[in-house]
């Protein structure tokens, strides 16, 4: 399902956090939005959601305008993790990823036979299986971010929205869920992304969209887009860009000595 | 890997037919049928003891009607009525309690905090005041003044606010506003009335009967279906509400539903004998305690609410007797001791 964000604007009060973005996020891969804090990408991200509302503009999902779609409706559309979620105490595996079935279930519709199977193939898929009967408090960061995962593929959306899902992680845990989340996008989900590393987004995304001051600097592939011109646009920093060995993608190495200005 | 043995599994038993399914959860399952057994046997107890004691026998006649003139009064007219009315107020309260303290995420959050109890008082006693006569005769102006708190509540914090906390401040300020306005008139009132009021605002069964329990009975009946149709939702709210919406939750029209659910069966629960202190507290956090679940219990609330007032009762009853102890006095002792035993123990569960 293709992503297609029409001049969006969104508000915070008088601050405008998102100006005028026009995108278009095509399914099966990947894409990455970056930029300095606070430049609106998590916000324009809860607007692709529906979980935000627009000021301006409309975001379609192929050709349905989210204004229209609702409650559970959206939620079988778009799976949002937002950035450090918030589980209940004590929360098992297993019991974390079935509440994923939530916009597939009813009051008398609580456990299918393909909530059942959903889930099954959801914890097989980001290898938490043998983790099931767990709580999900005594496993590392980069579990823990893997059983979130799991749970937003239980809601079999088309659709996936991460919010800075390896913020905590070190760095074989952060391989580990772009990797998975690579894997997701390859199997035809449109996957969006808000990263901070820069180095991690350059080499996992597929299409790059870089913000700031809620507006859209640039949009492409990361290895045309990544040069130093754009990381001082965004960070006021000057930088070196070197390939990566192996694949080439950009890697940004900062300087020492940041910009007066 | 074996797919087949990698079931996950729901902590219940899975029942399937066409597109309908349903899990019926084993511990709560087992603690519900527990809690009401030992139900079921206080009010036998109930019905047997007193200052005149029965046996069994003579309370099965009476129920039958078989009984003598005398002890068929003293069980329809007086035990019985008085025993019902404890437990649907419990009822009401543990319910009121379970759904508060779910959508607000925390254990301490109950119907008392959002002014029900303060602005039922208030009612109360200006219907006291303005009376010929200085008995409290309708009990159930309570309900409409635990509403009237909500009203005022709810024009004053617009908005619920996340998990309803906005709402839980803005609570204990117009409790507080409530509180020093009935302190107030009871320090300009006459001592009759004064009275009347504090025997109402500590809680008590006596002379409490069919009558007393009719209403909350039947705003249970609206209330109980209310919350178990809004159980599935309200279990999401113990993630953050980013998620709960995520998943398709309307979070807004969930949060307003449950805290009026909660408001209207506080309000009929203490419209029977008073504010009962703790109970909407304790219950909820007790059955999650036996349940060992995040879920919110809908049942397990009221059946344990409903079982605390029916014992606080009889306890009251019994131990000075002949002098009798209001329930409320001892919900306070107990509910107290209660809950900072709960906050000491070290607590296990699961999800």
């Amino acid at each position: 399902m293709n992503i297609s964000v029409k001049k969006v604007s969104i508000s915070y009060g008088r601050h405008r956090a998102v100006d005028s973005v026009s995108l278009h996020i095509p399914a099966g891969e990947v894409t990455v939005l970056v930029g300095p804090n606070g430049c609106g990408k998590s916000t324009l991200l809860r607007g692709i959601s529906g979980l935000q509302s627009l000021e301006e503009g409309a975001v379609l999902y192929d050709e349905k305008n989210i204004r229209r779609i609702h409650g559970k409706e959206r939620a079988q559309y778009v799976a949002l993790l937002p950035q450090s979620p918030v589980a209940p105490e004590g929360i098992t595996v297993q019991a974390l990823v079935q509440y994923g079935r939530h916009p597939h279930q009813g009051l008398f519709q609580r456990w299918s036979k393909r909530d059942e199977e959903v889930v099954a193939a959801a914890m097989q898929q980001t290898g938490i299986t043998e983790l099931a009967a767990r709580p999900l408090e005594s496993l590392s960061g980069g579990q823990r971010q893997r059983c979130w995962l799991a749970m937003s593929l239980a809601q079999e959306s088309p659709i996936i929205l991460l919010d800075e899902p390896t913020s905590m992680l070190d760095i074989g845990h952060q391989s580990e869920v772009l990797a998975l989340v690579k894997q997701l996008a390859a199997s035809g989900k449109t996957v969006v992304v808000v990263l901070h590393d820069l180095i991690a987004a350059a080499r996992y995304a597929d299409r790059l969209v870089a913000m700031r001051d809620g507006q859209l600097v640039a949009q492409g592939k990361p290895a045309d887009i990544v040069t130093p011109e754009l990381i001082r646009e965004l960070y006021n920093i000057e930088s070196t860009i070197v390939p990566a060995p192996g694949d080439g993608a950009p890697v940004v190495i900062a300087a020492l000595e940041p910009v007066s200005c | 890997m074996n797919i087949s043995n990698l079931k996950p599994v729901p902590a219940g038993r899975v029942i399937r037919g066409g597109s309908f399914s349903w899990v019926l959860p084993y511990r709560a399952g087992l603690v519900s049928l527990v809690l009401i057994s030992i139900t079921l046997v206080l009010f036998i107890y109930a019905l047997m003891a007193g200052e005149t004691s029965l046996n069994p026998v003579q309370v099965f006649k009476s129920l039958t009607g078989s009984a003598d003139w005398a002890t068929n009064l003293l069980v329809g007219e007086v035990r019985l009525p008085r025993a019902v009315a404890a437990w649907s107020a419990g009822a009401a309260l543990g319910l009121s309690g379970a759904m508060l303290q779910a959508i607000t995420r925390n254990r301490l959050a109950s119907p008392d905090i959002l002014g029900v109890n303060d602005g039922a008082t208030f009612m109360v006693m200006i219907m006291v005041m303005f009376a010929a006569s200085p008995v409290v005769g309708e009990w159930r102006i309570s309900c409409g003044g635990a509403l009237l708190a909500f009203s005022i509540l709810m024009l004053l914090s617009r908005n619920v606010g996340s998990h309803g906390h906005r709402m839980l401040v803005i609570g204990i300020g117009v409790s507080q506003l409530f509180r020093s306005v009935n302190e107030l008139m009871l320090s300009r009132g006459h001592i009759q009335h004064a009275t009347a009021v504090y025997v109402w605002s500590i809680g008590s069964f006596v002379g409490r009967g069919f009558e007393h329990a009719l209403p909350a009975m039947f705003g249970l009946l609206i209330c109980v279906p209310w919350a178990l149709s809004l159980q599935r939702h309200i279990n999401l709210f113990s993630f953050d509400e980013t998620i709960a919406s995520g998943c398709g939750v309307s979070v807004k029209s969930v949060k307003l539903q449950t805290i009026f659910v909660a408001v209207l069966s506080a309000g009929l629960g203490l419209s029977v004998g008073g504010p009962l202190a703790f109970l909407a507290l304790a219950a909820p956090i007790a059955v999650s305690r036996l349940v060992r679940s995040s879920k919110v219990a809908v049942v397990g609330s009221l059946l344990t609410g409903g079982l605390l007032a029916l014992g606080g009762d009889l306890a009251g009853r019994m131990l000075l007797a002949p002098i009798e102890l209001p329930v409320g006095v001892v919900c306070r002792i107990f509910g107290g001791l209660f809950l900072l035993l709960l906050l000491v123990l070290p607590k296990r569960n699961a999800g």
